[in-house]
Formats: C-alpha cells, sequence, structure tokens
C-alpha cells in the first residue's frame, strides 16, 4: 500500500511530460543551449592560447560536433510536429544550412556590392551613378567592352568550339591509338593554369630590337626567314588577338573532349542509314551528328563564353591591359586593388555580373530542358 | 521505456551545457576593452600577447623585399643590439599597397608602415588611422633633416611621416670608361645634352637605352622623365598645381614636358630598339644595355636606384664603371628642383607604445643610417652624415646632391589623385606605342579628373 504510489507518480510525471508538446519545448531549449554552447567554445577557442595543432583538432571537432548536435537536435524538434508541419519543416531543415550559406556568401555580398557601387572611393559619400558613368563611358570601360565582345566572345569562342569539334571528328575517324595520342596532345593545356600559359606564351610573343638576339620564338623565325621583328603585344588591335589564341590553345583541349564524347554517342544506325541513303560525310556531319550533339555545342558554347566575359589572367600578365587590350575583369581588379576605387570596383562588377547573367540563365534553362534538373 | 531513456539524457545534456556555458560567460567580459582602450595606458594592458616573455615588440609591415629586406633588417639588428629588451619584426610584402589597406581597415594594422608612396599615408592619415608626430620626434626632425623632408611627411598640416632611406630622380647614368674614351663630357645645360646625344647617334650605337614596361604598373618611368623636366622649365607652384591636378595636362607647360621628351623618345636612332622597346622593355631590364657587350646605348635616365638593375660585374665596381650626373637645367630662369621619394614611416593610432616610438627616434638620427649606407646602394638625407661611410664615390656625389637639396619635390605622379597617377601611366604608354598621339593622350590624362 505504501510502496505503490511513488513509482507511480513518478511515471505519471514523466508520462505528463512525454508529451510532442513538451518534448518540443525541452528539444528547442536545449538546441537554444547547444547554440550558445557553441558560441561561448568559439570565443574561448578563438581566444585560446594552445599549440597551434591541438587547436586545429578542436576547431574541427567543434565544427563538426557543433553541426552534428545542432542537426540532430533540429531534426528531432520536427518530429514532434504534426505530420503535416513535419512533412512542410523537413525540406527546410535539408535545404536551410546551404540555402543560407550561398544567401550569406553570394546574395549578400552581391548586395554589398551594388549598394557600393553608388558610393564614392572610399565607401562614404553617395555619389549617385557616377560610377556608371564611368563604367559606360570611360576610353578605359569602352576598350574593354571592345575587347571582351569582339576579340574575346567571338574569336575566343568561335575558335574554340570550331577547333574543338574539328579536331574531335577528325580523331574520330583514325586509328584508336593515334585518336589517344593527339587527344592527349591537345588535352593536355588544359592542365597548365592561364597564369602559367601566360608565361609560356611570353616566351612566344618575346619581342627584342633588330639586331638583338631574338629569344621569342616568333621573332626567332620571322628573322630566320630574313622579316624585321615584330612588337607582337604592341601592334593595335591584333595584339588582342594574340591574347586570345593563348585562351583558344587552353580551352580547345576542353571543347574537343566533350564533343569527342558526344560524337561516340551518336547512334550508329542513324549514320548508316544516312550513307546507305547516299549522303556524303559532310552531308553526314552537318545533317546527323552536328543536329545530335547540338545540346553539347550550346552547353560548351556558353561556358566558354562565360570564361570569355569573365578573362583576366591572360590580359592581366601578359599586358596589364596596356596597348589597348584591357578587359572588363580587369578594369574591376585594378580599381579594386590598385586604385583602392571601391564604388567604381564595385559598378563594374555589377556591370559585368549583369553580362553574364542572361548568358548564366539561357544555359541554366537550356539544362533543365534536358535534364529537368531545375 | 526507451523513449523515457531518451528524454532523460536530453535533459542531462542540456543542464550539463548549461552549467558549462555558465562558468565560461564571466571569463569574457575582460577582453573587449582592449582594442579601444587609450593609448597612454601601461604597456601591460595595451598588449597582451606579450605575456609569457619580457620583450617588447615591434611590428613593421613595409614594400622592401629581397636583399633590401636584408639589409634592412640589418639596420634593425643595430638597434636591438642597443635595445635588448626590444625586439623589432619587419615584414616585407609585395603587394603591401592591398595589405594594408586591408589590414587597416580591419583593424588589425602594424605598428608602423613604411609607405613606398605619399598617397597611401596621406590617405591613412586622412581616415584618421594614424598618430601625429610628438614632440620628441619632431625635435630630432627639425635637427637632422633640411625642412623640405618634414614638409614631405606633413599631410593636411599636421606632420605624421618620417623618412630614413631616400631616393632622388633626374639622374642620367653613363658607362665611365666607354664615355670618357669617346672622349665626352658631362653636358652643363639642356643644349648640351641634345648636341651630345646628337653626336652619339652618328656612332651607331643609341643614345639612349629606356623601357618602362612593369606589369599594370607600366608607364611610371615615363611619369619620372616628365616630372624632373617639370622641374627645369616651370615654377615649383605650377608644379605643386599639377600635382594637385589644379594644371591640366594639355596646359602649354606640361605638353611642353612631354614635347621635350618626346625629341628623346622619338627621334628616330635615340633609343636603342626605337619606340616600340620603350613600350615593351622592362624597367629594369633596360639599364643593362649601357654595359652589354656590345653595348646598346652611352645614357640611360634612371632614379639613384639603377645600380641594383647594373649586371653583377659592373655593381662589382660601380666607382671604376658608372659615372653619373643629374639632368641639366633647362630653362635658365628656372632653380632645378630635386625629385625625391623613399620610405615614408608612420605609427598607426594606438600602437604608440614607448619602444614604438623609441624606435622611430632612433631612424632619425644619424647612428641609424651608417649600416645600411655602409652596405651599398642606400643613401640617406640626415644632415651630419659622415660621407666616407659610403662605399662608392658615385653614392657621396648623390648623398651630397641629397641632403643639401633645399628645395624637393615628391615624385608627382606618387603624389597625385589616384585616378590622375594611373591615367598618368597609361596615358604615357598610349602615347609611346602610338595607341594615342600627344594631345588624345593629354586630353585623356585630364579626363580621369572628370
Amino acid at each position: 500500500m505504501r510502496r505503490a504510489p511513488e513509482p507511480h507518480s513518478r511515471s505519471s510525471l514523466l508520462a505528463r511530460l512525454d508529451t510532442p508538446l513538451w518534448r518540443g519545448v525541452l528539444i528547442a531549449a536545449a538546441l537554444a543551449v547547444s547554440g550558445a554552447f557553441l558560441l561561448e567554445t568559439f570565443y574561448f577557442l578563438r581566444d585560446a592560447t594552445l599549440p597551434q595543432w591541438l587547436l586545429a583538432l578542436l576547431a574541427i571537432a567543434w565544427g563538426v560536433g557543433g553541426v552534428m548536435l545542432l542537426f540532430t537536435l533540429a531534426s528531432y524538434l520536427v518530429e514532434q510536429f504534426p505530420a503535416t508541419w513535419k512533412r512542410r519543416l523537413i525540406p527546410i531543415l535539408f535545404v536551410g544550412p546551404a540555402v543560407a550559406v550561398v544567401v550569406g556568401y553570394l546574395a549578400l555580398p552581391t548586395l554589398r556590392t551594388l549598394i557600393a557601387s553608388f558610393y564614392d572611393a572610399n565607401g562614404q559619400q553617395f555619389v549617385g551613378l557616377a560610377n556608371y558613368v564611368y563604367a559606360f563611358s570611360s576610353r578605359e570601360m569602352l576598350i574593354s567592352f571592345r575587347n571582351n565582345f569582339f576579340f574575346w566572345l567571338t574569336f575566343g569562342t568561335s575558335f574554340s568550339l570550331i577547333l574543338g569539334l574539328i579536331v574531335a571528328v577528325m580523331a574520330d575517324r583514325t586509328h584508336p591509338v593515334f585518336e589517344k595520342i593527339v587527344k592527349a596532345i591537345i588535352f593536355m593545356p588544359m592542365a597548365i593554369s592561364m597564369v602559367g600559359a601566360s608565361v609560356i606564351w611570353k616566351f612566344v610573343y618575346e619581342f627584342r630590337p633588330a639586331g638583338a638576339p631574338q629569344i621569342g620564338l616568333l621573332n626567332a623565325l620571322v628573322t630566320a626567314m630574313g622579316g624585321d621583328p615584330t612588337p607582337w603585344l604592341l601592334r593595335q588591335p591584333w595584339n588582342n588577338l594574340f591574347l586570345v589564341f593563348i585562351f583558344v590553345w587552353l580551352q580547345t583541349g576542353f571543347a574537343m573532349v566533350v564533343f569527342s564524347a558526344a560524337i561516340k554517342n551518336v547512334p550508329a544506325d542513324i549514320l548508316e542509314a544516312g550513307r546507305i541513303d547516299g549522303a556524303n560525310e559532310v552531308q553526314v556531319f552537318f545533317h546527323i551528328t552536328l543536329p545530335t550533339i547540338k545540346g553539347t555545342v550550346l552547353t560548351v558554347g556558353t561556358t566558354i563564353v562565360l570564361g570569355t566575359l569573365k578573362i583576366f589572367d591572360v590580359v592581366q600578365s601578359m599586358t596589364g591591359g596596356n596597348y589597348g587590350t584591357q578587359v572588363i575583369a580587369n578594369v574591376q581588379y585594378t580599381q579594386m586593388f590598385r586604385q583602392f576605387n571601391f564604388g567604381r570596383a564595385s559598378a563594374v562588377a555589377i556591370v559585368l555580373l549583369l553580362v553574364v547573367l542572361p548568358i548564366m540563365l539561357y544555359n541554366l534553362r537550356d539544362f533543365s530542358k534536358r535534364t529537368e534538373a531545375f | 521505456m526507451r523513449r523515457k531513456h531518451w528524454l532523460v539524457s536530453v535533459l542531462l545534456i542540456a543542464s550539463m551545457l548549461l552549467a558549462a556555458c555558465g562558468s565560461k560567460g564571466g571569463s569574457q567580459t575582460q577582453t573587449p576593452d582592449a582594442g579601444t582602450g587609450s593609448q597612454t595606458q601601461t604597456p601591460s594592458t595595451s598588449q597582451p600577447q606579450q605575456t609569457g616573455s619580457e620583450k617588447k615588440t615591434v611590428t613593421i609591415l613595409g614594400a622592401v623585399v629581397g636583399t633590401e629586406e636584408t639589409m634592412f633588417n640589418e639596420v634593425i639588428a643595430d638597434f636591438e643590439a642597443a635595445n635588448p629588451d626590444i625586439d623589432v619584426v619587419y615584414t616585407g610584402a609585395n603587394d603591401f599597397a592591398t595589405l594594408i589597406e586591408v589590414k587597416a581597415q580591419g583593424g588589425d594594422p602594424p605598428d608602423i608602415a613604411m609607405f613606398p608612396q605619399p598617397g597611401g599615408a596621406q590617405r591613412m592619415a586622412e581616415l584618421g588611422y594614424l598618430v601625429p608626430l610628438w614632440p620628441e620626434i619632431l625635435a630630432n626632425v627639425d635637427q637632422n633633416y633640411e625642412p623640405m623632408w618634414k614638409e614631405l611627411g606633413t599631410f593636411g598640416g599636421t606632420p605624421y611621416g618620417i623618412f630614413h632611406r631616400v631616393n632622388a630622380k633626374g639622374w642620367i647614368w653613363y658607362n665611365k670608361p666607354a664615355f670618357e674614351a669617346a672622349g665626352y663630357e658631362v653636358p652643363k645645360t639642356w643644349d648640351e645634352l641634345m648636341a651630345l646625344v646628337e653626336k652619339m647617334r652618328g656612332t651607331g650605337i643609341a643614345p639612349f637605352c629606356d623601357g618602362i614596361a612593369a606589369g599594370d604598373a607600366t608607364g611610371w618611368k615615363g611619369t619620372d622623365w616628365i616630372e624632373s623636366i617639370m622641374l627645369r622649365t616651370t615654377s615649383t607652384e605650377n608644379y605643386d598645381r599639377w600635382v594637385a591636378g589644379e594644371l591640366k595636362f594639355n596646359s602649354p607647360e606640361v605638353k611642353r614636358a612631354f614635347e621635350l621628351l618626346g625629341d628623346i623618345w622619338m627621334t628616330p636612332g635615340n633609343v636603342y630598339g626605337g619606340q616600340d622597346s620603350i613600350a615593351l622593355t622592362d624597367v629594369a631590364e633596360a639599364a643593362k644595355g649601357l654595359f652589354t657587350n656590345p653595348a646598346q646605348c652611352w645614357l640611360h635616365f634612371q632614379g639613384s636606384f639603377v645600380t641594383s638593375f647594373f649586371q653583377e660585374d659592373v655593381q662589382a665596381n660601380l666607382d671604376e664603371n658608372v659615372g653619373v650626373f643629374i639632368m641639366p637645367p633647362i630653362d635658365p630662369a628656372v632653380e632645378p628642383g630635386l625629385a625625391v621619394g623613399g620610405d615614408i614611416f608612420v605609427v598607426f593610432k594606438g600602437h604608440d607604445r614607448p619602444e614604438v616610438k623609441k624606435f622611430m627616434e632612433w631612424l632619425t638620427t644619424v647612428d641609424a643610417t651608417k649600416k645600411w649606407a655602409a652596405m651599398g646602394s642606400s643613401l640617406f638625407p640626415h644632415k651630419g652624415q659622415d660621407l666616407n661611410v659610403y662605399k662608392t664615390e658615385l653614392e657621396r656625389t648623390m648623398a651630397e646632391t641629397i641632403i643639401n637639396a633645399k628645395a624637393g619635390r615628391f615624385d608627382g605622379s606618387d603624389a597625385m589623385p589616384a585616378e590622375l597617377n594611373r591615367a598618368f601611366w597609361v596615358g604615357i604608354t598610349n602615347w609611346v606605342s602610338g595607341a594615342s598621339d600627344l594631345d588624345t593622350a593629354l586630353q585623356e590624362i585630364d579626363a580621369a579628373l572628370q
């Protein structure tokens, strides 16, 4: 009689607490407490004077453990909700962190850049559209627009695509061993960084006055054939094409490899049907192969177009934007890191973003049409 | 049953975490005032990281790298030997200009920064990041330098910066044995220089070697030419107005300077490799032409730092190999001014601890010049130096010119508003590379300030 009520009352207390509502409240409290705890340990670790390696280990444990702890508690919390809410909340739980990262590292900086583009060099005085006037009317930017759109986009993209396509088609028809060798050689520049390629090509275009030993490959050839050495990087507007060629040298391999894979996927029976119907090889290529790999060509094309519009490394390391070879991204860099004109740099960055955005959207839309990923 | 077990464990963890937080919270409140605390406090509160060692640390950030950095570290070692309780740590960064901006704005500046261009220091002073010079160091500056050096470190009426190692521009260098063997004489006037250039053109060796390529700083060498010519063709008032952006580039005064440079640069046969070569040749590379075999040229225009560009065997015996004269006066009515430069040492706000001040004050004394002067390729403006410390006659000549210079102007392009400076570089590059004719180039430079 005496002993019976005690376990009963304890279990009833727990039982009363063991409702979804109470559990939710408790877990939410635990969530808040662990958040606060993680914040405190962050400050502790930041100010701690521990050996570097120990600090690194603790920081990793803090990061990984913290994320696991928060995520586990949050998912318990969601579990306590009624089924309809649970269905609504679970996706947020999974996508939320990714969205937060994108907002924090992409959307907010973009917004911040947009705001900075309306302020002066130090970001202190509102100057309205002055930076955009610069971005659309200064000689530097006008030259950049010409170079980016005419030389880089037009020639850079078309040369990369056409050369890549030609090599892919031709290599496909040769002996497999030969095909592998050719593709390996053409693909090799892809392994070189743009700056590395610029170093190589600087030696190709190097100019020494007539009479001096020519250490540049091109001028050595020219003088060997009795010509006068030419300052390739100085001759406007052709010097832009010489820079574009470096980019083409790097990108052709990329286009070729993707095209080659696509060409090998063109159904053999269709090709054969075409040939039986009397089409010659050129007709087969233009009426069967090309239409079949059209999607691939568009994807590769837009990727390269994006590359040409954002081109920076080659110009910065070859000419520094001098001699009429300036491009938009290099103006942005120069304004930001050489001139410290945050306003102008931001305005140029926004202009570059606006230029690139439509192509990116087209790329995504085109991609989603074929794969329904978006 | 399982569920209850789970609930208990959650409660347990929560209470443990709460307990852990509670004990941490207290210790956190002390730290924040370290950053905002006033500078007059004792060193122990304003510099928390020195606990555990008695040495006080002074940090310096500058653009001096490579062999010059090694030399500067030896100068620092001299100071540390006299002040064993102070550890001076110098960091040299190629991207100094970028780094110092980031660090200052991020609230993490060094104690002392060495600005290679006045523009950066001026900007920091205007943004309120710097400590004005204090009475003790001002007394040193007044005693050990000509007044022009104090003026050069003054921004907005307040002196902030001091000079240690400096350089001067406007020198014309030549290969001494070849120059003397040919029987040439150092020209005393611009007309004599032009006559000499014409004589040299007839020898089949170009009178000048020149190159202005320097990555995205291409053009600065050309601006040096214009500045030295301006200091000889127009008043210093006009020079100052020009640097401030008030005297336009397409004014007759500035255009005349460009035309005089054009006489040298664009007369066929005057420059090795011609005009194309000027735009494409690296600044440091051009200097070597004086001593190649066969020689490429007779003369080379460059600042006092050029000796480090020369071939190693030339550097080994500068006095025998190298001769120098300053660009001769152009207009008889104009008293020539000296174009100077040098790292400006400034102290960041909140960092003027006694040891930092002590090091800065030391830099303004003659004692701080001896070590580096003896190591070579460095000149100092300090009055009362023993010129015999310098290794070469060449340096003695230049140091004497610098110490005695009564009027000096900064490298004008460095002191110009940033947009104008860049436009100047780009404009002169466009002009010499043939992308713009002179009038267009000058208008485009002026357009930078609109």
